[in-house]
Parts: C-alpha cells; sequence; structure tokens
C-alpha cells in the first residue's frame, strides 16, 4: 500500500514537471531569447541550450543589446505610453460612471428602474465585435478618429461593471449613508464622500478587469488609431513583428517588454481579479 | 455631432461639480477626471511621428504629404528632398509623414482608415493600380492641367500608364519596380547552365523548369518565389506576368468583368505551371527569410531589394529577365504620388509631385532603394544601368514592362488572383478555386457599374 | 449571470432591504402613501443623475451602433462612397449564403469552437484537480500553469508563430531532436486550425484552471469526509462529491469560452492571415476584412447581424440547457 502511494507521487510529480514545461517553454524561451544575438538563437535551438541564457562570454553588445535596438528601431514607449492613457482613460472614467449607475440601480427608486436594468444586463450579449464598424464610422463622424477620446469614450461605459458594482451596493449596510443624509450632505456627497472610500475591493476588481480586458484590445485600436502615433502596444507589436528586417532577438524583447505590465497587475494584484470573475460566476 | 460631445462633456462636468462642496474625494476625482481629458486634447494636437518635418507655420500654403517607406535610407532621401524643397519655395511648406511599410498591409491600411475618417493629406503615396480605384471613387484628382506634355514624356512610359485612368493623369511615381530572375552565379556554374543576360535571351517557362530541377538537390531548392511575404500584392504583382505571357488576363480590357479572363484556359494554364514548379519540388510555399541570400535557393524570382540584400549578404550574384512562355512582359509599377481631392492647393501640391519625381529625386531614390528610376534620363545618368547586371533590368523596364490591370475593382481582383496563385501553389484544383474567384469579383465590379 | 437578476422585479425598492420577507415581485413599487411626491420625485431625479451618464454613453455607443448595423445590412454602403447609400432589401443577406468564403468561415468558426471548448474545460479542471491537494511547490505550479494568461493574446500569437516557423521555429528544431521531421503548423491548411486551437488552449486553460481551484475550495470537506466514511473509491468521490459541486463554475466557464471562442480573430489575424486557402478565417475576421479592406460595409454588416444572431442563439440554448438541467 505504502509502496503504491510512493509510486503514484512519483508518477504526479512527474507529470506535474512535465506539466510545467509544457506551460513555461515558450516564455523561457521567449526571454531567454531576448537576450541572444540573432546567430546565438538559431545555433542554440538546436539543443536544450535554447532554454538557456547565455552566458557573459557570449553577449557581444551586453544582455540588453536587442532591448536597446527595439527601442531605437519603433517607438515602444510612445506604444506603451498610448496604451497606458487609454486604459487608465476607460479605468478612471469608467469608475466614476460605472459605479454611479450600479449605485442608482441598487439604491434609488425611480419609474423605469428595472427596465434599464434589464436593458443593461441585455446589453451584455451584444459581441463587440458586431458594431465595430458602425461604431467606427460614427466615432468618425465625431471627428474623433486617431484621438484618444475615440479610443476610450465609446468603453466608459461596461454593463459588466454597472452589474458588478450593483451586486456590490445591494450588500452595502444602509446606515451610514442615513447618518449622512441627516448631517445634510447631498445623494451626491455621500455617493462620493462615504460609499466611495468604502468600496475599495469592488473598485480594485473593476479597475483591474477593466485594465487587463483593454491593456490587451486589439481589434478597436487596430481601427481606430491607425495614425502610427496613436497606437497602442498591441498593434505596435503586430506591426513590429513584420517588419523587415526581422530579427528574432528584437522580437522577442519587444514581446517581452509588453508582457511586464501585466505580469505587475498580476503579481500584485491577482486575486482580485480573480475574485471578481469567479464572485459573478459562481452566484448564478 | 459636435453638440453631442459637449453634452457628454457637460455631463460629465455636471457630474464632477455637484458634488459635496467640501469633499475631498469628490474633488480628487474630479480632478484627476478633468486633467485626463486636458492630456488628451493636448497629445491629439501635437500627436505626430517622429520622422516628420514639421512646419514654421508662416507660409501661405500648407501642404500634408503622405510617404510610404520600407527602409531607413529611403526615409532620409525623402526627407532631404522636403527639406530642399521647403527651401526652394517660400510661399508652400510640406509637412511630411512617412509611413513605414511592414510588407503586408500596413501603409493600406492606414489610407484605408484615413479615407474613411476624411482626413487624408493633400498628396499621398499611392501603390500604382490602386490609381484607378481612389480615382473612381473621387479620392484623388487629375492632375492634366498642371502638367506639360514635355514633362509627361519625360517619364517612362509604364509609369504614365499606371497613372492614368480614364484617359486622364492622376500620378506621378519616383521609381519604378520590377522583378527580376536573380541566380546563384556558383551554383549556375557548378551545374553548367548558362545565364542570359539580356531581353533576347530570357529563359522559357520550359527552361525555368528544367534548370530549376537541375539545381534542386536534398538540402537546397531551385527557386525561391518568395512565399513568405504573405499571400497579397507580391503574388499578383511577380506573378501575373505568367498568364500576361501566355496571353491571358486578369480581367477584360475594358474592365468590366473578369469572366472569361481570371477563368480564360491561358491564365489557368499559367496557374497549372505554378502548381508543377511546387509538385515538382523546386520551390516552396514557406522558404525562410533569406533563402537566396543564404544560398539555399539556387534563382529567385524578386523584386529589386534582392540585389541589396544579396549584395550585403556576399552573394555571388546575377540578373535575368522574367522568363516567358509566348509574350515577353515584366511586372511594373511601384509607389507613385496622387493629390487627393482634400487639397484647397492643386496647384502646389502638384508642384511638390513634380520636385520628389524630377531626375534628381529619383536618382537620390533610386540610389537610397535599388528600386529602377521612373525618368527615362536617370538612365543615362546612373552609370550602373548601362552594364551587368542592372542593364538587364533597364532593359526590362524599358521595354517589357507591362502594369497591373486597372480598375476600381482592384483590392478585389488582386486578392482573387493572390489566393488562386497560393491555392496553386498548395496543389489544390486551380480551375475550381479560380471559378470561386470570378464570381467574388463580379459581384465587386457590379457596384462600379452605371 | 444576466438571466435570473433580470427578474422583473424593482430592485431599487427600497423596502426590500428594510423587510426582506416582504415580497416585492410586482412592477409597480407597493406602500407609497407615506412617501411625499415631491421625496419621490427627488428620488427619481437623482437617481437618474446617476444613470443617465452610463445610459447614454450606452445608448449612443452600444445601442445605436447596434441599430445602425441592423439598417447598414439592408443597404449597398460603400466606404469610398459614403454619400451615395441605397436600400437594397435582402441583397445583402442573400448574398450570404452563396459566399463561399462566409460558409468556409463559419465551419471554420464552428470547428475552432467545438474543439477548443471541451478540450481548454478538460485541461483546465485537469490542472485544477492536479495541484488541488497537498504538494510541494504548489503555488510555483500554479504560478506555471497561469503564467501564460499574463501575456496578452496577441503576444502570444506573434510568439508561437516563430515557433511554429516551419524551418527555424523553436517546436520544429526540438521535434528534430527526438528525430521528427519539420512540421507545416501553419503553412499546411490541413494543420494551422489545430495549430491555433493546441496555442489556444495553452494560453488560456490556466486562467480557468484559477477559477476551477476557487470552485473545488468552496466545496466542504465534510462531503468528502461522508464518502470516506462510506468507503467511496477516489473516482466515485471525483464522480459523486467533486464533479456536482463544480457544476455552476463548469457551466459558466462553458458559456463564457464558447461565446469567446465564437468570436475568434487576434490568432488568425496575426499568425496566418486567414490563410492558408481560407483554413483559418474566422467569421470575425471574414467581417472585418470586407468591412475594412473591400470597403464593403453594407455586407458586412449583414454579417455582422447574422453573427450576433449564432451568438444570441447559442446563448440562449445554453441558458434552456442548463436551466434544464437544474430542473
Amino acid at each position: 500500500m505504502k509502496r503504491k502511494k510512493g509510486i503514484q507521487r512519483v508518477v504526479l510529480y512527474v507529470s506535474l514537471t512535465l506539466l510545467t514545461f509544457i506551460f513555461l517553454f515558450p516564455l523561457i524561451w521567449m526571454l531567454v531569447s531576448s537576450l541572444k544575438d540573432e546567430f546565438q538563437i538559431f545555433r542554440d535551438m538546436k539543443s536544450l541550450k535554447a532554454f538557456l541564457p547565455p552566458a557573459p562570454s557570449e553577449v557581444e553588445g551586453g544582455y540588453f543589446a536587442n532591448y536597446i535596438a527595439a527601442f531605437q528601431r519603433v517607438d515602444l514607449m510612445k506604444y506603451i505610453l498610448n496604451s497606458l492613457i487609454y486604459t487608465t482613460g476607460i479605468i478612471v472614467f469608467g469608475l466614476i460612471v460605472n459605479s454611479m449607475a450600479g449605485y442608482a440601480l441598487a439604491r434609488f427608486r425611480f419609474p423605469l428602474a428595472g427596465f434599464w436594468l434589464g436593458v443593461i444586463i441585455a446589453t451584455l450579449i451584444i459581441p463587440p465585435e458586431s458594431i465595430f464598424l458602425p461604431l467606427y464610422v460614427l466615432v468618425y463622424d465625431l471627428g474623433w478618429v486617431n484621438t484618444y477620446t475615440g479610443l476610450i469614450v465609446p468603453f466608459i461605459a461596461n454593463a459588466f461593471a454597472i452589474f458588478l458594482f450593483r451586486q456590490f451596493f445591494l450588500d452595502f449596510p444602509k446606515e451610514l449613508e442615513e447618518a449622512a443624509k441627516i448631517d445634510g450632505c447631498s445623494q451626491i456627497g455621500i455617493f462620493f464622500r462615504i460609499i466611495v472610500p468604502l468600496s475599495k475591493p469592488v473598485f480594485a476588481t473593476v479597475a483591474i478587469v477593466l485594465f487587463i480586458n483593454h491593456w490587451n484590445d486589439f481589434l478597436w485600436p487596430l481601427v481606430v488609431a491607425s495614425d502610427e502615433s496613436m497606437r497602442t502596444i498591441q498593434i505596435g507589436l503586430q506591426y513590429f513583428m513584420n517588419e523587415p528586417p526581422i530579427k528574432w532577438g528584437q522580437v522577442m524583447a519587444a514581446l517581452t517588454i509588453a508582457t511586464v505590465p501585466m505580469l505587475l497587475i498580476f503579481a500584485f494584484l491577482q486575486r482580485y481579479y480573480v475574485q471578481g470573475l469567479t464572485h459573478t460566476g459562481s452566484k448564478n | 455631432m459636435k453638440k453631442l460631445s459637449l453634452l457628454l462633456a457637460g455631463v460629465l462636468v455636471v457630474l464632477m461639480l455637484a458634488a459635496c462642496s467640501s469633499d475631498s474625494n469628490a474633488n480628487s476625482e474630479g480632478e484627476s477626471g478633468s486633467s485626463g481629458e486636458n492630456t488628451t486634447s493636448d497629445t491629439v494636437e501635437t500627436g505626430s511621428v517622429e520622422t516628420s518635418v514639421e512646419a514654421t507655420g508662416d507660409e501661405e500654403v500648407m501642404l500634408d504629404f503622405w510617404i510610404h517607406q520600407t527602409g531607413e535610407d529611403e526615409t532620409n532621401a525623402y526627407i532631404e528632398l522636403i527639406d530642399a524643397f521647403n527651401k526652394e519655395h517660400e510661399d508652400i511648406h510640406v509637412n511630411a509623414e512617412v509611413i513605414i511599410d511592414d510588407g503586408a498591409s500596413a501603409y493600406s491600411d492606414s489610407i484605408n482608415a484615413a479615407l474613411v475618417a476624411g482626413n487624408l493629406p493633400d498628396v499621398m503615396a499611392v501603390d500604382g493600380p490602386y490609381v484607378s480605384s481612389f480615382a473612381e471613387a473621387g479620392v484623388i484628382q487629375p492632375i492634366d492641367e498642371y502638367i506639360d506634355e514635355e514633362t509627361k514624356s519625360q517619364y517612362v512610359d509604364s509609369i504614365i500608364q499606371q497613372g492614368t485612368y480614364n484617359d486622364q493623369l492622376y500620378s506621378l511615381g519616383a521609381m519604378e519596380a520590377s522583378v527580376m530572375l536573380y541566380y546563384n552565379k556558383d551554383l549556375l556554374d557548378e551545374a553548367g547552365i548558362e545565364p542570359a543576360d539580356s531581353i533576347e535571351e530570357a529563359w522559357t517557362w520550359d527552361e525555368l523548369m528544367e534548370n530549376s530541377k537541375k539545381m534542386t538537390t536534398e538540402d537546397r531548392y531551385g527557386l525561391n518565389l518568395f512565399m513568405n511575404y504573405g499571400v497579397g500584392e507580391w503574388l499578383t504583382f511577380m506573378g501575373a506576368p505568367l498568364a500576361w505571357s501566355n496571353g491571358g488576363a486578369l480581367i477584360s480590357e475594358d474592365g468590366t468583368t473578369v469572366d472569361g479572363y481570371l477563368n480564360s484556359p491561358e491564365t489557368i494554364e499559367a496557374l497549372n505551371y505554378v502548381k508543377e514548379l511546387f509538385a515538382e519540388g523546386v520551390v516552396t510555399d514557406s522558404p525562410g527569410e533569406m533563402q537566396f541570400e543564404e544560398g539555399n535557393a539556387a534563382l529567385a524570382l524578386g523584386g529589386p531589394w534582392i540585389a541589396v540584400s544579396a549584395e550585403d549578404a556576399g552573394l555571388n550574384w546575377g540578373m535575368m529577365p522574367y522568363p516567358y512562355k509566348d509574350e515577353k512582359v515584366s511586372p511594373s509599377g511601384s509607389m507613385a504620388y496622387a493629390v487627393t481631392n482634400n487639397t484647397e492647393n492643386p496647384e502646389a501640391a502638384v508642384e511638390l509631385m513634380k520636385w520628389m519625381t524630377n531626375e534628381e529625386a529619383t536618382i537620390k531614390i533610386s540610389k537610397a532603394t535599388g528600386m529602377p528610376p521612373a525618368q527615362k534620363s536617370a538612365f543615362e545618368t546612373m552609370e550602373k544601368f548601362n552594364e551587368l547586371p542592372w542593364s538587364v533590368m533597364k532593359e526590362q523596364v524599358i521595354q517589357t514592362a507591362h502594369a497591373r490591370p486597372s480598375t476600381p475593382a482592384y483590392p478585389v481582383l488582386t486578392d482573387a488572383f493572390a489566393q488562386s496563385f497560393h491555392a496553386a501553389a498548395l496543389g489544390e484544383d486551380v480551375e475550381s478555386v479560380v471559378e470561386q474567384q470570378v464570381q467574388r469579383v463580379e459581384r465587386e465590379l457590379k457596384r462600379f457599374e452605371e | 449571470m444576466k438571466g435570473n437578476s433580470s427578474s422583473a422585479k424593482p430592485l431599487t425598492d427600497h423596502d426590500h432591504y428594510k423587510a426582506p420577507s416582504e415580497p416585492s415581485i410586482k412592477k409597480v413599487p407597493p406602500k407609497r402613501k407615506k412617501r411625499r411626491r415631491s421625496q419621490a420625485f427627488q428620488e427619481a431625479v437623482t437617481g437618474y443623475f446617476f444613470l443617465a451618464p452610463a445610459l447614454i454613453l450606452l445608448g449612443v455607443f452600444l445601442l445605436y451602433p447596434m441599430g445602425a448595423a441592423f439598417y447598414y445590412s439592408f443597404t449597398d454602403f460603400y466606404i469610398l462612397k459614403p454619400d451615395d447609400i441605397s436600400f437594397i432589401g435582402f441583397e445583402n443577406f442573400s448574398y450570404i449564403w452563396q459566399d463561399a468564403q462566409f460558409r468556409q468561415a463559419f465551419w471554420n468558426t464552428v470547428y475552432f469552437s467545438v474543439i477548443v471548448v471541451p478540450v481548454q474545460l478538460a485541461v483546465a479542471l485537469g490542472l485544477a484537480l492536479l495541484i488541488n491537494k497537498k504538494l510541494k511547490f504548489r503555488v510555483f505550479f500554479r504560478t506555471a500553469f497561469f503564467s501564460p494568461v499574463v501575456m496578452s493574446l496577441v503576444v502570444v500569437s506573434i510568439l508561437w508563430t516563430f515557433m511554429y516557423n516551419p524551418n527555424e521555429g523553436l517546436i520544429n528544431q526540438l521535434l528534430g531532436l527526438i528525430g521528427i521531421s519539420p512540421q507545416p503548423f501553419l503553412t499546411s491548411p490541413d494543420q494551422a486550425m489545430n495549430s491555433i486551437i493546441v496555442m489556444s488552449v495553452w494560453q488560456g486553460a490556466g486562467f480557468q484552471m484559477m477559477i476551477f481551484l476557487a470552485g473545488l475550495q468552496n466545496i466542504p470537506n465534510h462531503l468528502y469526509e461522508a464518502a470516506d466514511i462510506d468507503g467511496a473509491s477516489n473516482w466515485q468521490k471525483f464522480l459523486h462529491v467533486t464533479l456536482p459541486g463544480l457544476k455552476n463554475i463548469a457551466l459558466f466557464i462553458f458559456i463564457t469560452i464558447s461565446i469567446a471562442a465564437f468570436k475568434l480573430l487576434v490568432q488568425p489575424m496575426i499568425m496566418t492571415q486567414g490563410g492558408p486557402l481560407g483554413s483559418t478565417k474566422s467569421l470575425v475576421y471574414h467581417i472585418y476584412e470586407t468591412g475594412f479592406n473591400y470597403r464593403d460595409v453594407g455586407y458586412a454588416s449583414a454579417m455582422a447581424v447574422v453573427f450576433t444572431l449564432i451568438v444570441l442563439t447559442i446563448t440562449i440554448i445554453q441558458r434552456v440547457l442548463i436551466r434544464e438541467e437544474r430542473g
């Protein structure tokens, strides 16, 4: 019996190690290759050295030669900045607008409230992919093509975020608000002064969900930010990948750079993200 | 529509200000919100690529100019030319934006987007065969009234041909392009094969097939067709002459139908020839980036830029004319400049076009890119075109260049041909694929019927 | 997550919170006598004040484009001729049935979804079960499986394009080490979609694994203990305790990934441009190309409408099945 258990454990760890390799080898290869020169990448690929960082003696231009070259060839900084402006814009305005809507739907009684909630939830079913053409025409009519406004404004209101906020505010104790009302503060004051500061978890969750979704956005920035100076990092990468001369090391460096912000978010705030999604998932 | 954005902004501002006056939270939210908006509009106004040549703002006429580039030397050549233009013309100032072409679709994506958005520049670079598409749609305007016959006659014929739609001239280019049959001298010598040094000696299809087979070995291909460029304009540019050479066509002469042309027996035979090349294993559908330059293919049907990269790679190379079946034809057409209907100063715009395509400019750009110049006189001035191997390219540009079809449905037509070519390469049944593509193009053509 | 909460009760009803026992299913809020009219009016104004920005934005940037797509789908809207739009009835829709590319894109998308959804679900569940026990390096394994999620789809697609490269690609080089000849992963019409599927599962499974893990932790321990007392085998425990406990989460994941799968776009766009021979052209990609590259907004909109209907149908079918399941 004990022996069987022992074998089982060995099998378990061997398969886990194998799986780990399957899930990690592309990442390791990307990281390691970004540090090597072109010649070495191809030479090492013929053996398991493909997954080992270059020895100091093998790097001629320094470990970060590819990174420096990639930054010199295309304006990666500008692309990342564009992505940050784009995502931050959506997050800042999105948090305000959606939390207010969620609050309204959770707290106030007014005509058609149920109807609007139904409408908002129904819009969740509309695939954004099916409206991007008319949305593009609209944004063009507004003169917003190749502007941050055009990138941001259409995605401020977010039915999913409204829904999350509403769920959260439904469970929020009413007593605090009552007290503030007696103090003579307006509803708006109550909301921004009392509710918002006490709702940090839900704001964090929504902010992260928005960040991850829009940092990874592809289709909308592709059509709206056609100008080189407006490209987000995802679009910039796509162009960089095809821009001759294609240098594998530089592409790997650019991919690594583009991953860093997401890595930071996940490293520090992962639990909010998973919480947010499982929360809605398990509730139904 | 402006009202709407004002309304939106208004709503947001009201929301920001409406909270409790003494409320620190609300205020900080509000500040971050509005400052966010400020930065937005600021950056939009000044947003521009680094490579731009910025205006100083004093001049009377301002021209926005979009250039297409494939390499750094090319960009520098353009910028020097534009700086010189700005210095020479006190009353005109050009703001140039250089758009990098990734070989796939970056440049045409930018134009498409700008088209929809209506923010086209005054002058832009357009790929030759798209001239008619844009002309038909009224995106670019005819320039005949600003240009005299003598100036016109200085350009090589194919440049005027590609720039003409409905008997009106729309575009002028600085460079031509062509496809040469490059060869690896060492490998040819090894196999005892004689290269063709002039149009008269050009190889036939059979010779190409036979010689490619001869030079194909275990670890080397006989021929490279640069299938790694993807299924796009390249396949039409490089491949259509096969159909023409065989008496086939892509579209009827009046441009109204492809039925009986794209699917004519001659065109299909040409595609079947392509299919055979692949079936015989002399060429691969997935060559490495530098297959020819690294000596892994003996021959290559490539653009002028291959001469540059082969030279850089230290290859012992040469070039031959495009192979033929019945008629000797060769690919032609390249980026050219056109004046959009957006401009308020067509005359100044044409002035800029002429400047960018005069003899001096074409020589400069030819030197930077390796592309043949578009001015006849430039071929004489540039000595390299009077001796091998470049003399072959010159002969080809002047004697056998054949422009791609001129039709507003070109974007669909070229994709239809490229898809058919690719299907042939992958060993599909050519006839049924072409038949499907014919249907597609016919539908598009209907759009332009009166 | 939408269906249940959209039931028509007035969720804004204050009484709901004061007296949860009171049934509040009627549309018209009951017992408003005590509230003064002006107070109700003021509350309505405040409510709308809070709700209006979101409503306006959703209306302008979601509902209006939806309507516009519907309208365009009956016209010959061509980007180069925006001032010359005419109504052409159902012509665009009837062309959909003749469009060989649409058919191909449709079946490609179905193929992708039908394979990716169950495989990804199974892989995610398998991974979650493997590491949902006391293990050395548990956090390390979990992080490893999750790490592809951290990369964007664009990054992953580019990375794998290089890995799948027919000549110099990493995977072919590795296969070469064990004596397998180079595979045309993305350049053969037979393999390209499968190669994209493998990559997609690799990228996405870690995320669903996390959700499954959260679900597994929510299954009360005493259920397992009870099963132990009954002398249940591991397999029986899995079948009768674990699976039922995960059902809701699995259904949620099932719905989200099948809809996401049907929206396939980035992978083929970056890795294969829809080729070879259209074998990886997805529905959304075909719509994008028709609208932007070929400027045929009318026809693209018609396809977008059909696409929306398909997604809607999938959603509804899944909802109905789930509801029946729950009886």
